[in-house]
């Protein structure tokens, strides 16, 4: 069984290492390629501030409500190891600021100690009349995607920096299965009017002293496009920025002084933090995550695609629980195919 | 009329607050007799404490409740609500520099975290617990990354770092026109020629310059690491081991070792601390360029915070003592210095008025 991952990010390699740990043992010989064009530091992912949290309003596909929750479980699940930071993650505490009282999020319960902020917290924020304190999870991308590497290399999972032009050539040389995990270049692929760039921006600082992350709301404005500050294992993460449409790749000096004024308004110790670096970033936005089967006629042969992209900007919240139904998918297939070597159960 | 000159004993006066209260009084700064002195660790081991430097860098600095549940007799003197109050003024001063631009400079930080028991505590609301920030009890699932113990308090606390905070005072001193300067001083009679009054906060080295038999000190042995990752505090409510994030680095410890006076660091020790904690905190097997570092908590069975006039034949020395905080120095400090502050007016108040003659 041959399988091509299209995709280096965080999606392509956990459902890559997601799938080996599942079936390895289960198949004759199960082999593994990652194909990218792009791979870490040069991926969204590691443009990400890495903070586990989902948009606010419920997902128009329950399931991925479920996959966040598998995600958060399955983090948390490491929190203890002695390897937690190597993977790049490490529990957080912060606030969630609004300027009127809004609906507890669906997620509440998900994260831990979830509750609203005192009066002397809010004081804390003259702009703001209204929040949530909770502790969730920091998932910094690129040490995530170094371990993810890390992993798959151990387990003879090959790389290889390759521009894809198609599906097809990709079935005609090397797969019976191609998990799509190309993010918001997706449409290079396959045509897909309803993924499109939601361009971020953000600043690291140098600011040690700043424990907890901060994340502003303006629902006028919609998410991501107000201050917030996300303590990473080494910088800080500031941002606010979300331009849907825009692919320019190169930093914008007014999305720099809107971030930085934002940013230092809400947080005056930032003032003289010292910048490390400045990065632009593609969220894959979609109106939900696309994560289906599709049968290419190839030839003579079929080969199988599961599409897993579309993630938005919480792809690093979501991306275990997706890459645990990518398996799934995966499963069916090979049962489809008399491939497993023992019985599925009773399922 | 005669200049009121004041001697800083290391404590570092923020002389704005001063003035209200002794519009008259004028620092006299241009004196070169005019010396203050920089902490005493113990009287006769100078060479020590220039090698360590000042106790309040070794020790932990998180500014955390005034009591601790094992060591009940801390502070047993002072009444609680005066140790509330003083915790709430220190906490206030605090947490208005956090929400500054000089946050940084001052080594100060707003952190969360987690107070944990391996027993249900007979106090499960602390007295300090309407001081800090949304003080609550830790839900079962917060509790299951702490498989030994059974109960936990979550609450948002200040961070105070000693080698950040004492050079950002002393700024601030200097900026205010008054004077610091190293000097060894083994009598509280040798200022008297160039002083008015005199504070003391020269901790353990009352022992020998006030003849204050009650305070002894109390060893803590702490390491500090690189762990940027941990972004939280953690407790264990009997005190002796937690993990403090800082600025710069992570504080573990610790020890409470009653009558130890030894500075150096015990590598039994801090094999000990660095398991403990990773006991608590896995991932601090990573943790790396580890750090020894020790101190001695001035500990008294409670605050000396009071007025005396020592007297030798015609001459006469106001001294204000502020001193024995034990493991709350940074916790209590500001609240402490208000009153001190307060009690070093009224001796300067005294000595404008004159003594009637005919007393004795």
């Amino acid at each position: 069984m041959r399988v091509v991952v299209i995709g280096a990010g965080v999606i392509g390699l956990s459902t890559a290492l997601c799938i080996h740990e599942r079936y390895h043992s289960v198949l004759q010989s199960l082999d593994v390629k990652v194909y990218a064009e792009r791979f870490t530091p040069l991926t969204n992912t590691d443009v990400a501030a890495g903070l586990w949290q989902p948009y606010l309003s419920k997902p128009s596909n329950p399931q991925e409500a479920r996959w966040n929750q598998q995600t958060f479980n399955y983090l948390l699940s490491h929190i203890g190891s002695p390897n937690a930071a190597d993977m790049g993650l490490a529990p957080v505490s912060g606030y969630n600021l609004f300027r009127e009282a809004v609906p507890d999020p669906y997620w509440k319960d998900v994260v831990l100690g979830f509750r609203k902020l005192t009066p002397r917290e809010l004081d804390m924020f003259p702009d703001y009349s209204y929040g949530w304190f909770n502790t969730s999870l920091i998932l910094e991308g690129r040490k995530y995607l170094q371990w993810l590497t890390e992993r798959l290399t151990e387990r003879g999972v090959k790389f290889l920096l390759r521009k894809v032009e198609s599906f097809e050539e990709v079935a005609r040389g090397d797969a019976d299965v191609i998990i799509n995990c190309t993010g918001v270049w997706a449409g290079a692929l396959q045509p897909d009017p309803l993924l499109q760039p939601g361009r971020g921006q953000i600043i690291k600082v140098d600011a040690p002293w700043m424990k907890h992350f901060i994340i502003t709301h303006d629902p006028e404005r919609g998410i991501y496009k107000s201050p917030y500050i996300i303590p990473g294992i080494q910088a800080v993460t500031l941002g606010g920025i979300f331009q849907l449409g825009n692919w320019s790749e190169t930093n914008n000096i007014q999305d720099h002084n809107t971030i930085w004024e934002g940013c230092c308004r809400l947080e005056p110790t930032l003032k003289d933090a010292k910048i490390v670096s400045e990065c632009t970033g593609f969220r894959p936005v979609r109106p939900q995550v696309r994560l289906e089967r599709e049968q290419l006629h190839v030839g003579s042969s079929n080969t199988e695609v599961i599409h897993n992209y579309g993630h938005g900007g919480y792809g690093l919240t979501i991306h275990w629980g997706c890459a645990l139904e990518v398996a799934k998918i995966f499963g069916k297939i090979l049962e489809e195919r008399n491939l497993l070597r023992m019985p599925t159960s009773h399922l | 009329m005669r200049k009121t000159r004041l001697l800083l004993d290391g404590t570092c006066w923020k002389l704005d607050r001063f003035t209200p209260y002794l519009p008259r009084l004028q620092i006299s700064w241009r004196n070169p007799r005019f010396v203050a002195r920089q902490r005493v660790c113990k009287p006769g081991r100078e060479a020590r404490a220039a090698k360590h430097g000042p106790a309040s860098r070794g020790s932990a600095e998180l500014q955390l409740h005034g009591r601790d549940e094992v060591n009940r007799s801390f502070l047993q003197d002072t009444p609680i609500h005066k140790q509330k109050q003083w915790f709430k003024e220190t906490f206030d001063h605090l947490f208005a520099i956090a929400n500054s631009a000089e946050a940084e400079d001052a080594g100060v930080l707003l952190v969360s975290g987690w107070q944990i028991f391996r027993s249900i505590p007979t106090e499960e609301v602390p007295f300090w617990a309407d001081v800090v920030l949304g003080f609550r009890k830790m839900t079962e699932d917060e509790l299951k990354k702490f498989p030994q113990h059974v109960f936990g308090q979550a609450f948002t606390t200040l961070k105070c770092e000693g080698p950040a905070y004492l050079p950002w005072l002393e700024k601030r001193l200097k900026g205010s026109g008054g004077l610091i300067l190293t000097r060894r001083i083994e009598d509280l009679w040798e200022l008297h020629q160039s002083f008015d009054i005199v504070v003391n906060c020269s901790g353990l080295g009352s022992r020998q310059l006030a003849g204050d038999l009650k305070i002894f000190p109390v060893r803590g042995q702490v390491l500090k690491v690189q762990a940027p990752w941990v972004k939280h505090f953690i407790r264990d409510g009997s005190g002796l081991t937690y993990i403090y994030p800082g600025i710069s680095n992570v504080t573990l410890g610790g020890t409470r070792q009653k009558g130890d006076w030894n500075l150096s660091p015990d590598a039994e020790i801090s094999k000990g601390i660095l398991s403990r904690c990773c006991a608590l905190e896995p991932s601090l097997h990573g943790a790396c360029d580890i750090r020894e570092k020790v101190g001695l908590r001035p500990s008294r069975p409670g605050v000396r915070l009071e007025k005396e006039l020592l007297a030798q034949g015609s001459r006469r020395l106001p001294v204000v003592h502020h001193y024995g905080h034990g493991s709350g120095g940074i916790a209590m400090h500001w609240g402490t210095a208000l009153e001190a502050a307060r009690l070093v007016s009224e001796c300067a108040q005294a000595l404008r008025t004159p003594v009637p003659k005919s007393k004795l």
